[in-house]
């Protein structure tokens, strides 16, 4: 709920985006929504703290998807 | 007291007992309590004083002299306290064991509890009890009780009856043997009841809906037809109000509810099977192993909030152990900075669900997770942060609270036995092979899950006598730190973690058979010293996304099948109370449906079946088939009628009949059918479900979405987006 609550409070930050931006914005919260238990283990005084680690947490899994999708690719393209 | 008893030859008597109800007072010295003496209107009530020695406060570790006051009766009690409240200008003064309910202070005295067996003594008015039976026995006998089943119906003209409407029929239920009270003259059936009444002598009278309805309702017909004075329920006579008894609002957890006030007869219990969901749930057997162990009265621990049963049981520990009940708590909260009290106010821990469907998940639970970690880590208010042992080992985790080494809380000392019985209630449960001896045990050990799980809230709850928010959160502590290891060594096992939450978790590993998960909690027990145990594994099972965020995890929505095929399902429309009939049974056709596949490749093919049920309840819906009844929603009001502003469908229902002249007040549950959901005119949106024909016109095509939200929220997964569920299936 103090997640929701500072989430709201960049409601102005929000509406300054065009629709694309605010698409990838909500994104972000939503990976911030998707470690809020973690978050709350931490019991960190300033929140933001909390919602830019699970932000570059769940950066950080997408680039090993990535990379991982990537090296497949590349060991199926490479001629034998 | 009057205490009634029912002897070995199954007669009832009822014995009273010259007892007088009594309450303490502490003051800051011996003479101010000398001083009270003097001023207190002694002989106007008839009070008696002695000096006593007892513990006032559980943190004391010597017993101090306090004034103990015994009043004739329980009439003069507020007037009294009042009078000492002023005379110590409201704070010199402080009282003690006032608000303890009369009967469970006279159970506590004589050592006593509700079905206990006794050989009573009556001199003089006096009864002299020799208990020989104990609260800790695990195989009492129940003395065999007359149960009557009561039920009217009743010729209304709207959906849901009114106090105007005619008794059409009197039935009860007797040894499997139906009575039908059917004669044409309304004051001739209530006569007839209160004849057969006393002919079966029933223990005790089921009712449906006797506290909120049908007793006032049948006192308002005897009126009617002015044989008041012969309607006679109970074993004595004790007339039945015709005006109903206001209620209970009241407010727990972030919701308010609605209680009705309980109608009681002298000599029988009554149980409300409307208004006692723990009877429904646990049985006579649950009721009265509670009532036992708790030292409640039946009539109150089958409709109290199951919290009420567990102070019991504290309230007659602290009897017990010579210590006062403090009449407005005041155990503070040790002074914490703002950065303690973020670690510190944490519930428990949780994993979010991994999204979508998974195959062979295992189900493990801690069974009674927190009352364990109580028992076996001494957290109680008065030992979390004791003043006597600053430098302990036992030390909460986290946040690093010294826990007193030195003696047992008053928590721990009560939890002690009741997770023993449930621990070999559970056992014998398992063991026997008869069905009703199987049915018994599991009654009795569930109604302590439920007792038990009051156990943790309480310490942080405001009006618990013996709570302090310290041992509440060391209590979390435990608790998260538990989940966190057991978590690290299941991942250590190869399981991955699907989902956790508090006390339980759904893991996967591929190929695990249901050996390797036992196996697992067989370490797991090792290693923290808790019972946990293996529920069983999923076939497949489901977690759901958040309806506002799409994609984000949310705890408790999710529905999957056990291998031998039952269907666990949380957060969803079928579990919900608020649903109509028709959308629920719709879900849960597709989900039996979907229960036939063995894994998620099967489910996956099963999908287009779902839709097929779908299309056969929105027909049946598009065609006008459905019910009043199944059309129903019916929806908690938080607010009273007048106080909502703005124009929710229940707020219009309470309001519609509001203005019937209906009592309805925040808290009760409104039943309303859709009209018209889109109407300018509120009013015409909804009609509430007592005002409605028995048949009328809805707005099938609300009814429709309805269907498919609840279609589409058990899919979401698997769908996109809401618009292409349509699309998916034409």
């Amino acid at each position: 709920m103090i997640l929701e609550r500072e989430i709201q409070k960049w409601e102005a930050f929000l509406r300054a985006l065009r629709k694309e931006d605010r698409e990838a914005f909500e994104e972000l919260m939503n990976a911030c929504r998707s470690y809020a238990s973690a978050a709350g283990a931490s019991a960190r005084p300033v929140i933001t703290e909390a919602m830019f680690m699970s932000i570059l947490l769940s950066h950080q899994k997408n680039l090993k998807e990535f990379q991982a999708a990537l090296e497949r690719l590349k060991s199926t393209l490479q001629p034998q | 007291m009057a205490v009634w008893i029912k002897t070995e030859k199954g007669e009832c008597l009822k014995l009273v007992d010259d007892w007088r109800p009594y309450f303490y007072v502490s003051a800051p010295s011996e003479e101010d309590l000398e001083k009270l003496t003097w001023y207190l209107p002694r002989n106007e009530v008839g009070a008696e004083f002695d000096f006593v020695e007892k513990f006032a406060g559980l943190q004391d570790s010597e017993r101090s002299k306090v004034l103990k006051i015994t009043l004739p009766d329980a009439t003069s009690l507020r007037f009294l306290t009042g009078v000492i409240w002023r005379l110590g200008d409201y704070e010199k003064y402080r009282l003690w064991n006032v608000d303890t309910p009369l009967p469970q202070m006279y159970l506590y005295e004589k050592d006593l509890f509700p079905f206990a067996y006794v050989e009573a003594s009556v001199e003089n008015g006096k009864v002299s009890w020799k208990l020989k039976d104990s609260a800790e026995s695990v195989d009492y006998q129940i003395p065999s009780l007359r149960n009557v089943k009561l039920k009217a119906e009743i010729d209304s003209r709207g959906a849901l009856p009114t106090f105007e409407d005619p008794i059409a029929k009197i039935l009860l239920e007797a040894d499997g043997e139906q009575i039908t009270i059917d004669s044409a003259d309304e004051g001739e059936k209530i006569l007839t009841l209160t004849k057969t009444i006393r002919e079966l002598d029933p223990d005790i009278v089921l009712s449906e809906g006797g506290d909120n309805f049908l007793f006032t309702y049948l006192a308002r017909r005897a009126l009617k037809n002015g044989v008041l004075s012969e309607l006679e329920l109970g074993r004595e006579k004790a007339g039945i109000n015709v005006v109903q008894q206001k209620g209970n609002t009241y407010f727990s957890y972030g919701r308010v509810y609605y209680r009705a006030a309980p109608q009681r007869l002298l000599g029988r219990l009554h149980i409300d099977l409307e208004n006692s969901g723990f009877y429904a749930r646990y049985g006579l057997e649950g009721l009265v192993e509670i009532a036992r162990t708790c030292r409640i009265p039946l009539y109150s621990a089958s409709r109290v909030t199951i919290g009420t049963s567990m102070k019991s049981v504290q309230l007659y520990q602290a009897a017990r152990d010579d210590v006062l009940v403090p009449w407005k708590k005041n155990e503070p909260e040790n002074f914490k900075n703002a950065r303690d009290l973020l670690v510190a106010d944490r519930g428990g821990f949780y994993f979010e669900p991994k999204l979508g469907i998974h195959d062979n998940v295992g189900e493990i639970d801690f069974s009674s997770m927190y009352p364990t970690l109580m028992l076996k880590k001494n957290i109680s208010p008065e030992t979390v942060g004791c003043k006597c042992c600053p430098d302990s080992r036992n030390r909460v985790p986290e946040l690093g609270y010294n826990i007193c080494e030195k003696r047992v809380g008053i928590i721990p000392k009560v939890l002690d036995l009741m997770l023993k019985k449930r621990a070999y209630y559970k056992t014998m449960r398992d063991k026997t092979s008869s069905p009703e001896e199987k049915a018994k045990y599991d009654q009795r050990q569930a109604a302590y899950k439920i007792v038990l799980c009051t156990c943790f809230g309480y310490m942080g709850y405001r009006n618990a006598r013996f709570g302090k928010v310290d041992a509440f959160n060391a209590a979390c502590a435990f608790a998260r730190k538990t989940l966190l290891d057991t978590a690290q060594l299941a991942e250590q096992r190869g399981f991955e973690i699907v989902h956790g939450i508090v006390d339980s978790l759904y893991l996967k590993k591929q190929d695990a058979s249901d050996k390797d998960f036992v196996e697992l909690c067989r370490e797991i027990t090792e290693k923290t010293g808790l019972p946990i145990s293996y529920e069983g594994r999923y076939r497949w099972i489901v977690f759901l996304p958040s309806k506002t965020h799409l994609g984000v995890p949310v705890l408790n929505r999710f529905y999957g099948v056990f291998n031998d095929g039952k269907i666990k399902a949380r957060g969803i429309e079928l579990r919900r109370g608020d649903t109509p009939n028709i959308v629920s049974r719709c879900q849960d056709e597709i989900i039996q449906e979907l229960a036939k596949a063995k894994n998620s490749d099967e489910f996956m093919q099963r999908i287009s079946e779902a839709f097929h049920m779908y299309r056969k309840y929105a027909d049946k819906i598009l065609n006008g088939e459905v019910s009043l009844k199944d059309l129903t929603l019916s929806k908690r009001i938080s607010k009273n009628p007048d106080e909502y502003a703005g124009n929710v469908q229940q707020a219009i229902a309470a309001k519609q009949l509001q203005r019937r002249g209906l009592d309805v007040a925040a808290g009760q549950i409104v039943g309303y059918v859709i009209m018209d959901a889109d109407n300018k005119r509120p009013e015409r949106r909804i009609l509430a479900a007592q005002l409605a024909k028995v048949s009328v016109r809805y707005d099938a095509g609300q009814y429709v979405s309805l269907l498919e939200e609840a279609l589409h929220n058990i899919l979401s997964p698997f769908i996109s987006q809401k618009e292409s569920l349509t699309k998916l299936f034409p």
